[in-house]
C-alpha cells in the first residue's frame, strides 16, 4: 500500500541496515543494483564511509542484464574481485530492480561460491522495507552463518547487539564500552559498530546480551532460547543505568540527558527507535511519576516492550495526526519532525540518523548516561 | 563497467530530482520504493527545495496490482490544490516502474486532461538505463527542455545547455555573443517564472558546453541549431570553439584582447605552484584528460587523472598523455581503490573532489562540474583557484558536505 510523504524524507532501508551491521567484519558486500541503491548507503546511511570505506560494491546492474536475467555478466564482474580479495564471506544483496525482475539472489550466491570457492550468501533485501528489518536480518544471519556453536560460558562477557550508526552517534561505541568496563564487564561481540570477526565467532559464549535496538530482540531471544544467554533491553539512559549491569559512572553522565529528563512535560511523545525511546520514558517517569509518555515509531515496535498507548506509525499522515491531536506538551524526536508540530508543543531534538541522515548525524546525542 | 563499482564518498553531483528545481513554478512528485527516495529527499532538505518535492512510496504489491494508477492522480490533486499552485508538475519514476511496463504516458494523459492549465511531464530516475542511448541525466535535461515553448517566435538569444548553473558574469562569452548580435545568453536559472523559462524555445542557438545537454539539443535540432563545445582549458581549443560560435552566428569579433589576461594568469599560477604535482578528476570537469594535457602544456606537473571512463571528445588528450608518459590514470569506480583512499599518487594539489579524496592532496581546488566556466575566463579563473588552493589547506570533507553531493 502506497504512502504519501509530503514533508519528511524517506528513511534508511533494509540493505543499509544489513550492511551497517557487517561494517568492519571483512566480508565482501555486493549490492546487485544499478549503483544508485548503493549510493543510499554510502551517501546517506553510513557516517563511517568517508574515513572508513569498506569493500562494499555495486554490481552496476543494467537494463539488458535485468531483462534477460543474464547472471554471467554479474559473474564476470564479481568473480575477479572475490578471487583477488579472498574474503572470509561474501554477501550479495537484492534491491528493488532485482526483486522486481525475480532475480534469484540465493542462486546467484551459490553460483559465485561454486566458481570462486569463497563462502557466499544471497541476502533477499529489496529496498521496500526500512533499515530495522535489515539490521534484524543481519543479526540473525550473523548467528546462523558467522557465530560458532557455544563451547563454554565466559563469565562477565557481554555482547552488544543491534547498535549501529543508524540509531546511535558514532561516539556511543566508546561510551557504551566505557560503561560496561566501568562495571567490570568484558566486551564480547559488538555487532553493528565494527568488530572483529573473531569476536563474532565466539559470541555464543557470552554471559549476557545487551540489546540496543528493537531490531536485535529476535536474535537476543534466539540466543536466550538456544544458548541460555539472558538479555537486557535498551541503552543505559540516566544515572541508574541498567540493573543487571550497573549504574552509569559520574564521568559518563550526559548533561543534556539529565536536563532532558528533568524538563520533559507531563504528556510526552517520543518518536524514534523503540528501545531508545523506552529507556528515555523510563528515565522521565522515574524522575516524575505523573508523566504520561507515549512512544511512537516508524520502525520495529516489539509488543513486549510497548505500552498500550504506544503507536506504530505507517506514514507521515499518521504522525501528523498524532502530533496534532492536542494530547502532548512535549515532543522528543528527530529535528525533522518538528516542522509537523502545529500548536506550539515544546520540541526536543534528538537526531536519529536513520531519519535525518547526514543533516544531523554529526550532532552529539547520547543514549548512554 | 566490466567490474564491480566502488562508490566513493566524493561521488555524486546534483541528482535527477534537483534538476527539476531548474524549472520555475514547478512541483515534483517522486513515485518509488523507499530506498530510491532516500538520498534525493535528504538532498532536497539540505538544498532547501523539499517544499517542492513530495514522495509517493510504493511497495511490491503496488507494483504488482498497479495501484499507482489510482494513487498518482489522487496525489497530484493534493499537489496542485496546495499553494503555491504549480504551472508544471514533474512526476518521477524510478527503475522499478521503468522496468515493470508501467504506462506513465497514460497517467500523464489522464492528469493533463484533468488539469489542462498545468504542464505534466514523466521523468525517469533510472540508473539501470545509464548505458543506453537515454541515460538518466541527459534524458532529464531533454525533458526539462521539452517545457520550452516551440511557438514563442524567434529571438536573438542563445541558450546555454549542459551546466546546472549559469556562467560567471565575468565570463567573456556574454560580451562576445553581444558583439556578434546575440541579445542574451539564457540559462534555466535566468527565468523567475515559467513563462520566462518557456521563452527559451524561441532562441536561435543551443550552446552545449557539457555533455549533459546534448540529448536536449539534438531533440530541438529541427528548429534550433546547436554547437557542442565542451568546456576546455586549452587556449588553442578555446579559440577554436569561438570560431565555431562565430560560424554558427554568422558574425565574429576580435578575441585578441583576451589572450594577454590568460597568459598572465597562467604565468602567475605557474610561478606560485612550480613543480608541485597536480591531480585532476572528472568531478571537476567534463574533460579531465584535456585539462591535464593543457596544464602540462602550460608547464605544470600533472601526476594523476581520476576519471569515470573517457568521453569521445577527451580521447585525443588521453592518448597524448599516455604517449608522453608521466601521468597515472585511475578509474574512479575501480574496487581496488578502496584500500588506497587518500594515498593514491603523489599530488599535492587536487582539482576536484574525486582527485582530492583519492590522492589525499592537502590543497584542493573546489571545482565541480566546470561550474561557472567557459572560454578564456574558465582558464583564468581556474588559475586563480589553483593559486588560492596552493595558498591554503582546506578540509575536503567539509567541502563535500557543503556541496551536498547527491547520487
Amino acid at each position: 500500500m502506497s504512502s504519501y510523504f509530503a514533508t519528511l524524507p524517506s528513511f534508511a532501508t533494509d540493505y543499509s541496515g544489513f550492511i551497517s551491521v557487517m561494517h568492519g567484519l571483512g566480508g565482501l558486500m555486493i549490492v546487485h543494483d544499478p549503483s544508485g541503491c548503493l549510493g543510499n548507503y554510502t551517501n546517506t546511511d553510513e557516517p563511517r564511509w568517508y574515513h572508513e570505506p569498506q569493500p562494499v560494491f555495486s554490481s552496476t546492474l543494467k537494463e539488458i542484464e535485468a531483462v534477460i536475467g543474464d547472471t554471467e555478466i554479474f559473474m564476470q564482474k564479481a568473480l575477479p574481485e572475490v578471487i583477488r580479495r579472498k574474503p572470509p564471506f561474501v554477501c550479495i544483496f537484492g534491491t528493488p530492480v532485482s526483486a522486481l525482475t525475480g532475480y534469484d539472489i540465493d542462486s546467484l550466491a551459490q553460483g559465485l561460491e561454486q566458481r570462486s570457492g569463497a563462502t557466499c550468501f544471497g541476502i533477499e533485501t529489496d529496498g521496500f522495507a526500512f533499515y530495522d528489518d535489515g539490521i534484524k536480518r543481519a543479526l540473525l544471519f550473523a548467528y546462523e552463518k558467522l557465530m560458532e556453536p557455544k563451547t563454554e560460558q565466559v563469565t562477565g562477557r557481554v555482547n552488544v547487539l543491534g547498535m549501529t550508526p543508524l540509531d546511535y552517534h558514532l561516539q556511543e561505541k566508546d561510551r557504551i564500552t566505557a560503561y560496561l568496563e566501568a562495571n567490570g564487564w568484558q566486551l564480547g561481540a559488538f555487532l553493528g559498530m565494527g568488530n572483529s570477526l573473531e569476536c563474532i565467532h565466539t559470541a555464543r559464549n557470552a554471559e549476557l546480551n545487551l540489546v540496543m535496538s528493537a531490531s536485535a530482540l529476535p536474535l537476543a531471544r534466539l540466543m536466550q532460547s538456544n544458548d541460555g544467554i539472558p538479555f537486557v533491553a535498551g541503552p543505559p539512559f540516566g544515572a541508574g543505568g541498567i540493573a543487571e549491569i550497573g549504574p552509569v559512572p559520574k564521568d559518563l553522565l550526559w548533561e543534556a540527558n539529565t536536563s532532558l529528563i528533568a524538563c520533559a512535560g507531563k504528556n510526552v511523545l517520543i518518536i524514534g527507535e523503540q528501545l531508545c525511546s523506552c529507556a528515555l520514558r523510563q528515565a522521565i517517569q522515574h524522575h516524575d511519576n505523573r508523566a504520561q509518555v507515549t512512544v511512537a515509531s516508524f520502525f520495529a515496535l516489539d509488543s513486549a516492550y510497548a505500552q498500550p498507548q504506544d503507536v506504530h506509525l505507517r506514514d507521515e499522515e499518521a504522525l501528523l495526526g498524532l502530533l496534532n491531536n492536542g494530547l502532548f506538551d512535549t515532543v522528543i524526536g528527530d529535528p525533522l519532525f518538528e516542522q509537523l508540530c502545529t500548536y506550539g508543543q515544546t520540541f526536543v531534538a534528538r537526531p536519529h540518523p536513520a531519519v535525518s541522515s547526514r543533516l544531523h548525524w554529526k550532532e552529539p546525542v547520547s543514549w548512554v548516561g | 563497467m566490466n567490474s564491480l563499482c566502488f562508490c566513493s564518498a566524493a561521488f555524486g553531483s546534483w541528482g535527477i530530482v534537483r534538476l527539476g528545481t531548474l524549472v520555475p513554478e514547478c512541483k515534483m512528485l517522486f513515485v518509488c520504493p523507499y530506498s530510491c527516495g532516500r538520498h534525493n529527499s535528504i538532498g532536497a532538505i539540505q538544498h532547501g527545495y523539499k517544499d517542492r518535492v513530495s514522495y509517493l512510496f510504493i511497495d511490491e504489491k503496488d507494483v504488482a496490482l498497479g495501484t499507482m494508477y489510482d494513487d498518482i492522480p489522487k496525489t497530484v490533486h493534493t499537489l496542485v490544490s496546495s499553494e503555491p499552485k504549480p504551472k508544471v508538475v514533474l512526476i518521477y519514476f524510478s527503475c522499478v516502474l521503468y522496468m515493470s511496463g508501467f504506462d506513465w504516458d497514460a497517467i500523464i494523459e489522464e492528469i493533463s486532461q484533468e488539469y489542462p492549465e498545468i504542464q505534466f511531464r514523466a521523468c525517469m530516475m533510472n540508473p539501470v538505463a545509464s548505458e543506453t542511448s537515454d541515460p538518466p541525466v541527459p534524458a532529464m535535461i531533454r525533458t526539462l527542455c521539452s517545457l520550452w515553448n516551440k511557438d514563442a517566435g524567434s529571438a536573438k538569444t542563445v541558450n546555454l545547455l549542459g551546466p546546472y548553473s549559469k556562467l560567471s558574469p565575468e565570463c567573456e562569452l556574454y560580451t562576445v555573443l553581444q558583439a556578434c548580435g546575440a541579445q542574451d545568453l539564457l540559462h534555466f536559472t535566468n527565468a523567475q517564472t515559467y513563462d520566462d523559462y518557456a521563452l527559451m524555445g524561441s532562441s536561435m542557438l543551443n550552446l552545449v558546453i557539457r555533455p549533459e545537454g546534448l540529448l536536449a539539443a539534438k531533440a530541438w535540432s529541427d528548429t534550433m541549431n546547436y554547437c557542442f563545445l565542451p568546456v576546455s582549458y586549452n587556449l588553442a581549443e578555446v579559440s577554436g570553439q569561438y570560431e565555431t560560435i562565430f560560424e554558427a552566428l554568422g558574425a565574429k569579433t576580435d578575441l585578441a584582447p583576451y589572450y594577454d589576461a590568460v597568459t598572465t594568469a597562467i604565468e602567475k599560477a605557474r610561478a606560485m605552484i612550480g613543480d608541485l604535482p597536480i591531480a585532476v578528476c572528472s568531478s571537476a570537469t567534463c574533460r579531465p584528460f584535456g585539462l591535464a594535457k593543457a596544464l602540462v602544456e602550460y608547464g605544470f606537473t600533472v601526476s594523476d587523472v581520476f576519471s569515470d571512463g573517457c568521453a569521445f571528445y577527451d580521447a585525443e588528450a588521453k592518448t597524448w598523455l599516455a604517449e608522453r608518459g608521466g601521468v597515472a590514470f585511475h578509474e574512479i569506480h575501480d574496487p581496488s581503490l578502496v584500500e588506497q583512499v587518500g594515498h593514491i599518487g603523489t599530488a599535492q594539489i587536487a582539482i576536484g573532489f574525486m582527485a582530492g579524496y583519492y590522492s589525499g592532496a592537502p590543497h584542493v581546488v573546489n571545482l565541480m562540474l566546470d561550474e561557472g566556466h567557459f572560454g578564456f575566463y574558465g582558464i583564468i579563473h581556474l588559475m586563480e583557484m589553483l593559486r588560492d588552493a596552493a595558498a591554503t589547506q582546506s578540509s575536503l570533507e567539509a567541502c563535500i558536505e557543503r556541496y551536498g553531493l547527491i547520487i
